[in-house]
């Protein structure tokens, strides 16, 4: 069905890419009320425990941030619901 | 072998994947959330959104029944998804990945739904795991 192998094809810099991005979303997730407060309904751009941008408009948010930042592969990016729910799964 | 996963406040385990489609040449580093109940792996609207996938290129799948109702599925071939492994990759390449598609008119649950995380399940997890916390890490060993 799938099969596993390491590699290292990859850009030496994915592993750190791959931690940062991984580290920013439970920073954000830890911190939905505050944004979904500040920002309902629109994608919510986190980086450092911080926000780096927010637009209602994914394609904006993420040419803006492109221009500001450059690659932006290790940032965190969400859309903030303003309807607050509940995840079962 | 370990995979590195990161712990939220509620003790929700995200675990950073680079993910490669290539027919739709997209390589794209995104999150997953952890989900042993989920029998497959799994992107949400949202995530597919962002990647810029075309559900119109993609073949249906069967639906998908959750606790939250049923909805459609989508599927996508040759994957590879990438994991952290003790400061490596490691690859798991995937014959098929789905991807979820609701239909609603309702515009509030559209929003919503945006939110949704992708899942990383049991299909990545196999059958013997060991999931460890120290309540910011995690390590999945599969």
């Amino acid at each position: 069905m799938s099969e596993t192998k390491t590699s290292q094809l990859f850009r030496p810099d994915t592993v750190k890419i791959l931690r940062t991005l991984g580290k920013n979303k439970v920073r954000l997730v830890d911190r939905r009320e505050e944004l979904r407060r500040k920002y309902p309904d629109e994608y919510v751009a986190f980086h450092d425990d911080n926000v780096v941008g927010h637009d209602k408009d994914f394609e904006k948010l993420k040419a803006a941030l492109q221009r500001k930042y450059g690659t932006i592969d290790h940032v965190a990016i969400e859309f903030i619901s303003s309807k607050k729910v509940q995840l079962i799964l | 072998m370990i995979i590195e996963g990161y712990v939220t406040e509620k003790g929700e385990v995200y675990v950073p994947a680079l993910l490669i489609i290539q027919e739709l040449g997209i390589a794209d580093e995104m999150t997953f959330l952890l989900d042993t109940g989920a029998e497959r792996t799994i992107i949400s609207e949202g995530d597919a959104e962002r990647l810029g996938i075309d559900y119109s290129k993609l073949k249906k799948g069967y639906p998908a029944l959750g606790i939250g109702g049923m909805s459609d599925t989508y599927v996508i071939k040759n994957v590879t998804l990438s994991f952290v492994s003790n400061g490596w990759l490691i690859v798991r390449i995937m014959k098929e990945l789905e991807l979820l598609k609701h239909e609603t008119d309702d515009p509030t649950l559209k929003l919503a739904l945006k939110s949704l995380p992708s899942l990383l399940g049991r299909d990545v997890l196999g059958r013997k795991f060991t999931i460890s916390s120290d309540g910011k890490n995690a390590t999945i060993d599969i």
